[in-house]
């Protein structure tokens, strides 16, 4: 039986099959797949195709930046121009004109091995293929449960910078910011620059904290000014700063009105004695730091570490940005939340790297052209550490989570629940999801389960390193069925023969 | 106090258009995301959590959390991935799934 010729357009190959046959999809191939076209994956599409390499990058945004670089939402035709404005178009000026395939508005939900990856793009499925991949996720921001987190009104640090940044909406008509590391004052600045309305800025980490770590940060003198810059502007402007203080509720009947902060001590305990404040907002915007983005990688199921420094569990590489897989090499965040400063660097090593070991360049090159890439790392990231160790959420959050708080969002499961399950004897992370089903939603675990860590860690007095973290399973998103099933009409299914009576 | 949450500050923006949500008429301009032309309009709570039956809304605005799904012309999507169009119908999820 011959097969149908395979199209790229799948709603068009399910048009001329004919009945009864198997749907075919065609797999586009390469020499490398990027995921992730924020800075780091950019960098290393355009290095790879420099060093002849034929290049995929997805991402599913509409447009190539990232988050930091995040471009204005589409309904924005003329804007004042920002440095951050400036360098991401320049970034997206070169992808465009690079002979790279770009895939945007692709969500990834599964990677089969040596490797084929499948997006969904509207309602269709599309397969790409190659012997090596560069993941480039970047990170997600670290969040700690309160009571009353999960009504509306309530988000992340970094949704808020997404509203200022690409929306060009402030997030709030009276905004309170809380968590901690320097995305705090980022989005502070940006939200007051806009005309917005903060209630107040409230940093977990005392002023003690910040002292022990100005020798590091002011390694690199040009991102402490900035962050100095940010604090002296919204002082100036009148702004309240609370230090050393912590979210401890979100008030409202439905929807965020109003907020409790408290005074917590070293590690973020609240400390005894200490009344409550009431902050007056309608909105509340809070994280503690970023963690790389493991979506890719624990599905693949890469080796990871632990490493506080990193932002916490992290891609596991060799210093030349290979992971623990065949031709699967790490650029940015992922291999340890170091920050934009770096993104672009190593995003250009694991392209080196990848081109070295599919034999698209000489070692002489490599060692001329990498190396020094390399050597520049460590030092570089020393400043990117310390705003890790400042910003990590410290064990005393975990206070705050009451019994009724929701840990997990999509399921509704709250502190209470995980600990009757932790006593029955889920003891690690995947036996709590398969005994509570945290985690098991569609955000698929990504802002409950290093919560869940936290439970488990104050139950069992274990850490987070021998916690450990869960295998990924596709689809890694929510998926339409459609998408694999496209349109079809009955005479399309498969029929067989009755047998005979 | 600012009066509305769009930024205006020199901010051209493309025409308006019209979509509703829950039957309310909400106006907003082409390609705006759909959580933000919401938000703006006062919509916060997009949905009902399955378990639980509380109020959720955005919450990333990244595509993770998928804390904003409508449904959009009958298909579940996040309001944070969708822009605006003419005449779109978006109405809640709500309840058990």
């Amino acid at each position: 039986m011959t097969q149908p010729r395979a199209r790229a357009d799948a709603g068009r190959a399910a048009a001329s099959r004919t009945a009864g046959e198997p749907r075919r999809e065609q797999v586009e191939k390469f020499d490398l797949i990027v995921l992730g076209a924020g800075p780091a994956g950019i960098e290393a599409a355009l290095t790879a195709r420099s060093l002849g390499m034929r290049v995929l990058i997805i991402d599913e945004a509409p447009q190539a930046g990232g988050q930091y670089y995040r471009a204005p939402n589409l309904a924005v035709q003329d804007m004042p121009s920002t440095p951050e404005k400036r360098e991401g178009d320049r970034l997206r000026m070169r992808l465009a004109e690079a002979d790279v395939q770009t895939w945007f508005n692709h969500r990834i939900w599964s990677i089969e091995p040596s490797y084929r990856v499948a997006c969904a793009t509207g309602i269709h499925n599309r397969l790409a293929e190659a012997p090596a991949m560069i993941i480039a996720t970047g990170v997600v921001e670290k969040v700690r449960p309160v009571p009353g987190w999960t009504q509306p009104g309530v988000m992340g640090l970094a949704a808020a910078a997404i509203m200022v940044k690409s929306y060009k909406v402030v997030p709030g008509k009276r905004v309170l910011l809380t968590g901690s590391g320097p995305l705090l004052y980022d989005v502070a600045t940006k939200i007051c620059a806009a005309g917005g309305d903060i209630a107040a800025v409230v940093d977990a980490v005392p002023l003690s904290t910040w002292m022990q770590q100005t020798t590091r940060l002011a390694r690199k003198p040009k991102l402490l000014a900035k962050g100095l810059g940010w604090m002296a502007y919204l002082r100036a402007r009148g702004v309240k700063i609370y230090r050393g203080h912590a979210l401890c509720e979100v008030l409202g009947s439905g929807e965020a009105d109003g907020a409790l902060i408290r005074k917590v001590d070293a590690d973020w305990y609240p400390v005894e004695g200490q009344e409550p404040i009431q902050i007056d907002c309608d909105t509340v915007c809070y994280g503690y730091g970023l963690q790389p983005g493991l979506d890719m990688s624990r599905l693949l199921g890469a080796e990871h570490v632990y490493k506080r420094s990193r932002g916490g569990w992290t891609l596991k590489t060799d210093r030349f940005l290979r992971t623990s897989l065949r031709k699967v090499y790490a650029a940015g965040d992922v291999a340890g939340a170091f920050g934009i400063d770096l993104a672009g660097m190593r995003g250009r090593l694991a392209a080196y790297t990848a081109a070295m070991d599919g034999r698209f360049i000489e070692p002489k090159r490599f060692r001329l052209e990498a190396k020094p890439l390399k050597d520049a790392l460590p030092h570089s990231a020393s400043f990117g550490r310390a705003v890790n160790r400042l910003s990590m959420p410290r064990r005393g959050l975990v206070a705050f989570i009451t019994p009724e708080t929701t840990i997990c969002r999509c399921e509704s499961i709250t502190r209470s629940k995980l600990e009757m399950a932790i006593q029955q004897g889920a003891h690690s992370l995947t036996t709590l999801r398969s005994a509570t089903r945290c985690g098991m939603g569609p955000c698929g675990g990504r802002y409950c389960l290093s919560a869940a860590s936290t439970i488990l860690r104050e139950e069992l007095e274990i850490d987070f390193g021998d916690i450990g973290i869960v295998k990924g399973r596709s689809p890694m998103r929510p998926v339409h069925i459609r998408t694999f099933t496209q349109d079809f009409a009955y005479s399309d299914l498969p029929q067989r023969k009755p047998p005979p009576l | 106090m600012l009066e509305t949450l769009r930024i205006d500050k020199n901010i051209k923006r493309a025409k308006l258009v019209r979509f509703t949500f829950n039957e309310t008429e909400i106006e907003a301009h082409l390609g705006e995301p759909l959580v933000a032309a919401l938000w703006v309009a006062g919509v916060r709570s997009l949905r009902y959590a399955p378990r639980d039956e509380k109020p959720r809304g955005l919450y990333c605005a990244m595509g993770n959390c998928q804390e904003c799904a409508v449904m959009i012309n009958g298909m579940k999507a996040e309001a944070c991935r969708v822009v605006v169009n003419e005449g779109m119908v978006v109405t809640s999820l709500r309840g058990p799934r």
